[in-house]
């Protein structure tokens, strides 16, 4: 995956952005006005996205003297990850882009956390991000530093929990273990960082059937193999 | 109550019975599939056992595929029934992985066998059986 050379040539079009994280348990929401500057908020609750999603935007848009008016793009965690959050955040997502009549940049959720991780972690170093996508499997890829970005060393795919080891050197991600490094999912900034910086072949207009990444997705795939 | 094990009701009473000793073995988070013919009582006894949780609006989701009930000791209970689902990818349309995934509930599914490849690994099983008109068999099995 070739993402080096992408460049920000369309970045006055789409900033202010609004960029929705609902992936998981966590519940951000955050407002650029470009690559270092923005606002963010976010809640750590369980089952509080449907209730909290909007009041986190408007008590946000307050904060940030924005009106929502102003935004220009909606940057939203397209998955994989919880049914629904994915769902209400896709769902406000739209409903926001409809009634402002802006597009939509869906976000890849593992790319996002990956480019999140690579900011930190040393060059070369192999990481894992896996999150349950039911009881038994997890969503799971494998990536690396490469001047602070990520490299994919194995593909986004489903794969039962008890299958995934790490060997020694390589990190673990994800909600799929006890590990200390409880990142799950990625900052909500992160994801409007994703969408300035690699979004400019993802941006949706028509986004009446855009619909997040989710497990249904992927067995349909298999299934077509 | 030991897995596997079979239990025989003569009674609606003696049903109840029964399932407030299944009920003693549940904690939140478990997944209990109801398999049995239409008309053995899939309903009926989740209905006992929720009663035994103080919920009394337990009813049939044949059309609505689940319900959800809140007791007031902070159970939460999902109630499926797979009866009216045609495939699969209906069941992750409605999120069922997010069901299933709920620590703190405790799910049932009528007619679970209809779709095997969803149900989680861990689970309790029960077999319905009508053994005549009054008399129902429930076999218990508990898959770790």
């Amino acid at each position: 995956m070739n993402k080096e050379n992408s460049d920000s040539t369309n970045l006055p079009d789409i900033l202010p952005l609004l960029a929705i994280e609902t992936s998981e348990k966590l519940c951000g929401v955050s407002f650029l006005f470009n690559e270092t500057e923005f606002y963010s908020a976010k809640i750590y609750l369980p089952h509080s996205h449907s209730e909290k999603l909007f009041e986190l935007i408007e008590a946000l848009r307050d904060n940030a003297n924005l009106k929502l008016n102003d935004i220009k793009s909606v940057a939203v965690s397209s998955g994989p990850g919880s049914f629904t959050g994915l769902r209400i955040g896709m769902a406000a997502a739209k409903g926001i882009a409809a009634g402002l009549k802006i597009p939509i940049i869906p976000v890849p959720t593992f790319e996002a956390l990956a480019f999140q991780l690579s900011q930190v972690l040393p060059e070369n170093q192999r990481f894992i991000i896996a999150n349950k996508a039911n009881r038994d499997e997890a969503y799971f890829a494998k990536f690396h530093v490469k001047n602070n970005n990520y490299i994919f060393e194995e593909q986004l795919k489903i794969l039962p929990i008890n299958k995934i080891f790490y060997e020694d050197g390589n990190l673990l991600f994800g909600n799929i273990s006890n590990n200390p490094n409880k990142i799950i999912s990625p900052e909500p900034e992160v994801i409007g960082f994703w969408a300035l910086k690699f979004g400019n072949n993802n941006i949706v207009y028509d986004f009446d059937f855009l619909e997040p990444n989710y497990i249904k997705d992927f067995i349909v795939k298999e299934v077509k193999k | 109550m030991n897995f596997p094990c079979e239990r025989i009701s003569h009674s609606e009473e003696e049903t109840k019975l029964i399932a407030e000793e299944f009920l003693s073995v549940l904690k939140p988070g478990d997944v209990v599939v109801l398999n049995g013919d239409l008309g053995t009582g899939k309903t009926f006894f989740i209905k006992k056992i929720t009663e035994a949780l103080g919920i009394t609006k337990a009813n049939s989701p044949t059309f609505a595929i689940v319900n959800e009930y809140e007791s007031g000791q902070d159970t939460r209970i999902y109630h499926f029934d797979f009866y009216r689902i045609n495939k699969v990818a209906e069941l992750h349309d409605i999120g069922l992985e997010d069901y299933l995934a709920d620590d703190e509930a405790i799910t049932f599914i009528e007619w679970g066998e209809l779709f095997p490849e969803v149900l989680p690994h861990k689970r309790y099983e029960i077999k319905i059986e009508e053994v005549s008109n009054e008399q129902r068999k429930f076999r218990f099995n508990k898959f770790t």
